[in-house]
């Protein structure tokens, strides 16, 4: 199996193009789901955020982001170590100059990541919601798109040091990663972890010797309804970068979708069922994370697995989805409104694990394992700290939290002097009794 | 404690690319690769652990 993509026919470029403009569907589904699982006073700056991220994603990608990750054969810095050259970063110029925007692959792939960016900066969006102000959100995107994220994607996609782990070392073919578990969600989900360190948990949400208070979901249709927005989306961003960056063949993308939909829904169904067992009845806002942690780990696997793989995966996962999202919040104290950690960096880390040891590639399976633990083990071990230095800085200088007032009035109120619902009376605080 | 739990991440990456770069022999490579992965993990405990102590001690 050969990771790099080839040349596409025309019928290929019209597929891939095709499948990339289904990744925005994943974008509103997510954005959705950030809404609904946040607080209702919160509604209009979540949903309006979301847009904005899209937007500054897309520029700060084009502007710098592409120019550091670049795509596989296109020039790159890389330092010799041990007489191995280690491709660190693309060398490529800023703003699109000099791109071919004809449907070529390094093409294509640039388009496929304007959207897969703003998806994967979605995720620490959500899990900043309710206390996150609006401009701190929108300059921490452009960190994340124009620098955080080119930067491992040229490593795992660029032809970067990750990638030549097989050539250079004889681990299998390199790290393997097909449609953005690692680059996008685990990055983005690691990048949430940090945020939510950073920000701090919303008021009144942990009190000293008492259980977490919680704060339901607000509009649970919102979740359920982009939850199955993001599988058209995901089977887009799927098929699309495992035609991109797996080098897979047109033929692929029809195993890329049954696994997409098998990891998927094998993980919202153990997630409702261990929630069924655990409270007595299924919880809705931890199946739509069951759901969706089994998306991300699909992007990781979708290329690699037969079809019994990738259910299996998702079964495993979202089993374990519940237990992680709460000892997340009892255990560490993480107060993450949407379960974007447990959803994106556990489910996306997973996922590159399980290629490890159930991936197909023709090669003995401890090569490949051990170039799949040297990408998660980047992931941990830079993306993480690399992201709260980055995001931690910018806090001296933007401060993230909103104040209590903001908190308590809302965030639509505080930032944007109105509310996503005027008609109704939504919470108890703010009915005044004649 | 926030700080040695981000050293402790770093320094378990950079185990792991000693380990690639340093040891050809399969199975050394894979110990040590797998050991730096436990100390990124203990990392992310440690560094876990201390927000949640900053946090009580706020409250």
């Amino acid at each position: 199996m050969n990771l790099t993509a080839q040349p596409l026919s025309e019928a290929g470029v019209a597929l891939c193009c095709v499948l990339v403009l289904l990744v925005p569907l994943a974008i509103a589904g997510l954005a959705m789901i950030n809404t609904g699982l946040g607080r209702s006073r919160s509604a209009a700056q979540s949903m309006l955020g979301s847009i904005c991220i899209l937007a500054v994603a897309a520029i700060a990608y084009f502007a710098f982001g592409f120019a550091f990750e670049g795509y596989a054969g296109l020039p790159q810095h890389a330092v010799m170590i041990a007489g191995k050259p280690w491709g660190w970063i693309a060398a490529l110029p800023f703003f699109f100059r000099g791109m071919q925007l004809d449907g070529s692959p390094a093409s294509l792939a640039a388009l496929l990541q304007i959207f897969g960016i703003a998806l994967a900066a979605l995720i620490p969006w959500g899990a900043g919601s309710d206390r996150w102000r609006l401009r701190a959100g929108c300059i921490s995107t452009a960190i994340f798109a124009g620098i955080i994220y080119p930067l491992f994607a040229h490593w795992a996609w660029g032809g970067g040091w990750l990638a030549q782990l097989g050539t250079n070392y004889g681990l299998g073919h390199g790290f393997a990663d097909a449609a953005g578990g690692g680059t996008m969600q685990a990055a983005g989900g690691l990048t949430a972890l940090a945020i939510v360190w950073i920000t701090g948990p919303r008021h009144g949400k942990f009190h000293r010797n008492q259980l977490p208070a919680v704060f339901p979901a607000h509009h649970i249709l919102y979740v359920l309804f982009g939850s199955m927005l993001t599988l058209a989306g995901w089977i887009g961003l799927n098929a699309a970068g495992s035609l991109l960056f797996a080098g897979i063949a047109p033929g692929r993308v029809v195993l890329v979708a049954v696994n997409t939909v098998l990891c998927a829904s094998g993980s919202l169904l153990t997630a409702l069922f261990v929630t069924k067992f655990r409270f007595g009845k299924p919880d809705a806002s931890l199946s739509a994370n069951g759901w969706v942690a089994g998306l991300a780990a699909s992007s990781a696997i979708c290329a690699f697995v037969p079809p019994a793989g990738a259910l299996l995966i998702g079964l495993m996962l979202g089993g374990a989805i519940p237990f992680m999202t709460e000892v997340l919040e009892l255990e560490f104290g993480v107060d993450d409104p949407t379960g974007a950690i447990s959803m994106h960096a556990a489910g996306g880390l997973w996922g590159l694990f399980a290629v490890g040891f159930m991936g197909r590639f023709g090669v003995p399976v401890g090569g490949q394992f051990l170039a799949q633990i040297a990408g998660i083990a980047t992931l941990l071990g830079f993306v993480l700290p690399f992201a709260y230095a980055l995001n931690w800085l910018l806090n001296k200088f933007v401060p993230f939290r909103a104040g209590k007032e903001g908190e308590q009035i809302g965030m639509d109120m505080y930032e944007l002097g109105a509310g996503a619902y005027p008609e109704f009376v939504i919470h108890t605080d703010e009915f005044l009794q004649r | 404690m926030k700080i040695p739990g981000f050293l402790l991440l770093l320094a378990g990456w950079g185990l792991t690319l000693a380990a690639i770069v340093l040891l050809p022999q399969p199975a050394a490579r894979g110990v040590f690769m797998l050991m730096g992965m436990l100390v990124e993990l203990l990392g992310v405990g440690l560094v876990a652990r201390a927000q949640f102590l900053e946090r009580e001690i706020t409250q």
